[in-house]
């Protein structure tokens, strides 16, 4: 989010703060500018890698706390690579549910669930389905 | 078969329901293995389609105890509040259903063996008609699933019975039934067989007549009775009372017709439709082999074959011989078998003599006397007098003496005639009871009736040295369960 302050470690009113969070900062003609972020604000993207995805299959990443879709979709190849956000460390959406099916064909297979934490970087997940035949 | 999606919803919280009842022989019930596949379908797809809420943003619906296989039961868990309720249950079979984390367990029952096509069969569960007695299944051999464990406990241990008892008008057959434990879920099967009952020869209406006329009557009590034919005093654990001219076959008919499917017949609080035996009825623990075609025992060959515990009176005389007991302590008993033994051929003044053969030319001793008798006795006591001799009139040969005697009790012989001669008896002498030992009267003269135990040879002889005098004829025949008899061959003496 964007907004105006005051920089936080000019003294103003005899008050000195210290900053919480860095951003992008300009300071000129007596006003500062400063973009900050939430908490809950995505610092970045990782890139979780489903391995071994049986082609065909659907797959599709929530939030493990609220179930909340991040990304789903069919895997078009045997490695899956998807985009997700990732936050401040110890943020419950770095938590994902990895959830892999594939019962309409023939074979078909049990259903696969794991989990994995995004974080700066990647993330690798190897996926075993078993056969449900 | 795949499930078609518009037979069953599945709402947001998990309960999986039919969307038409199930119809016994009209609707097609689908397999566990068709339901897991169909949830499975479901499963994978991206978001919940129709009235069916599952779909990859929900858990996992199901797992299966193994592979899919389509030719062997399946034991299917539903998952994550995934959940049928009994008559939604109905549509599947072959396998078990469970869910509520394995608090329920809805179990496969298979029947096998060979009946007559269409055989209505029915379970019963806990002592009662599961369903409030509306069958799930049609006539014949049925494969469904019952629920056996509710809320975490199992249902009667999860021991289901299976019953065919068909008694009507129209067609009666053999009953069967059996004991499926159903607690391991998957299926298990249940063997019956039934066949036509060629003895219930009174129809359902027929036998309902026999109970209004008051033909029979059960008790519930101990009485320990002889039957007669041997096998002395035995306890019984209940009596079944004949009257009003009540034939065998009927009793055998009206129980068999008690015990059918829908019977309002109750024995000693036990309904009709479950009864199996005496024991059951009398919670008597006592372990009677159950007679799974005729609760009441099995009519065969114009024979009666009463089952374990019952005893019977009033039975007709010229029935008396047609019915077969067996006391609690599981001892047969058979009625007495009284038979004779005849001499023919005979004139008047034969003198004719039947005795028990001693192998050698001669006549058996067939005991001693147990103690002296005094002159002009007429009592006498023996040894071991042989239980298949008259306990009637009959003779007695003491010593060599002929004497008759007016009746037998056990050892005890009384009313001799000629009485005990001067001098008396000594303990010891041989004794004898001839079947016969008389001047003949007629062309054929019969042996007091008695017991019949086991076969026996008897040698017969027959004199006359009189105004027609013959050859002294003699020979041996047997005795069997009908008795004995030959004819003499009067050889003239001339």
């Amino acid at each position: 989010m964007s907004a105006i302050s005051v920089p936080a470690h000019v003294s103003f009113f005899g008050v000195s703060l210290l900053p919480s969070s860095r951003g992008r900062y300009y300071v000129g003609n007596m006003e500062a500018i400063e973009r900050q972020r939430l908490s809950t604000d995505a610092m970045g993207n990782c890139t979780v890698t489903l391995q071994n995805v049986v082609i065909g299959s659907r797959y599709r990443v929530e939030i493990s706390a609220t179930g909340a879709t991040v990304v789903d979709g069919v895997a078009a190849n045997s490695t899956v690579d998807l985009t997700v956000p990732y936050y401040s460390s110890g943020n419950g959406s770095n938590s994902l549910r990895i959830k892999v099916r594939n019962g309409s064909g023939t074979p078909s297979y049990r259903p696969f669930e794991t989990q994995a934490e995004a974080a700066a970087g990647a993330a690798l997940v190897w996926v075993s389905q078993e056969l449900d035949e | 078969m795949a499930i078609s999606a518009s037979d069953f919803s599945i709402a947001s919280n998990g309960d999986l329901r039919q969307a038409a009842a199930f119809v016994p022989g009209t609707s097609t019930p689908y397999t566990i293995l068709d339901l897991h596949a169909w949830l499975q379908d479901l499963a994978d797809n991206a978001a919940p389609a129709g009235d069916d809420n599952v779909s990859i943003l929900g858990s996992n619906p199901s797992e299966l105890a193994g592979k899919r296989n389509a030719s062997r039961p399946s034991a299917l868990s539903l998952l994550n509040g995934i959940n049928v309720n009994d008559a939604t249950a109905q549509w599947f079979k072959f396998g078990s259903l469970e869910q509520a984390s394995g608090g329920t367990l809805y179990a496969g029952i298979k029947t096998i063996g060979s009946i007559v096509a269409g055989t209505p069969m029915y379970i019963v569960q806990n002592n009662a008609l599961p369903n409030s007695g509306t069958k799930w299944w049609a006539n014949g051999h049925i494969q469904t699933n019952i629920k056996v464990k509710s809320g975490g406990s199992l249902i009667a241990a999860g021991v289901v019975s299976v019953f065919a008892r068909k008694y009507t008008d129209a067609q009666r057959l053999t009953f069967s039934h059996f004991d499926a434990d159903l607690s391991a879920g998957s299926e298990q099967v249940a063997a019956i067989n039934t066949t036509v009952d060629a003895e219930a020869t009174l129809t359902a209406t027929q036998c309902a007549a026999v109970w209004a006329a008051s033909k029979i009557s059960l008790t519930y009590a101990d009485t320990t009775q002889d039957l007669g034919g041997g096998q002395g005093s035995k306890l019984h654990k209940g009596t079944i009372a004949l009257a009003n001219g009540c034939t065998l076959r009927e009793a055998y008919c009206a129980l068999q017709y008690a015990c059918r499917e829908g019977s309002s017949t109750t024995f000693n609080g036990i309904e009709g439709w479950r009864y199996r035996s005496l024991d059951q009825a009398r919670s008597l623990g006592a372990g009677y082999a159950e007679n799974l075609a005729a609760p009441f025992g099995s009519f065969a060959g114009g024979k009666w074959f009463v089952a374990q515990g019952w005893w019977v009176t009033g039975v007709l005389p010229g029935e008396s011989q047609n019915y077969q007991l067996t006391a609690h302590d599981g001892t047969i008993e058979t009625p007495p078998n009284t038979i004779g033994i005849t001499a023919g051929g005979l004139v008047a003044g034969d003198y004719v003599i039947i005795a028990r053969d001693n192998g050698s030319g001669g006549f058996a001793n067939d005991t001693t006397l147990a103690s002296s008798a005094t002159a002009g006795a007429t009592t006498v006591a023996l040894t071991a007098a042989p239980s298949d001799t008259p306990t009637g009139a009959g003779f007695i040969r003491i010593n060599g003496n002929a004497h008759t005697y007016t009746g037998r009790s056990g050892n005890t012989i009384s009313g001799l005639s000629p009485a005990v001669p001067v001098g008396g008896y000594a303990a010891g002498l041989p004794a004898f009871i001839p079947f016969l030992d008389k001047v003949a009267a007629s062309t054929s003269e019969s042996s007091s009736s008695f017991l019949y135990s086991s076969g026996f040879t008897v040698r017969m002889r027959v004199r006359n040295g009189g105004a027609s005098p013959i050859i002294p004829f003699e020979t041996t025949f047997s005795v069997g369960s009908t008795g004995g008899s030959a004819n003499a061959v009067r050889a003239a003496d001339v």
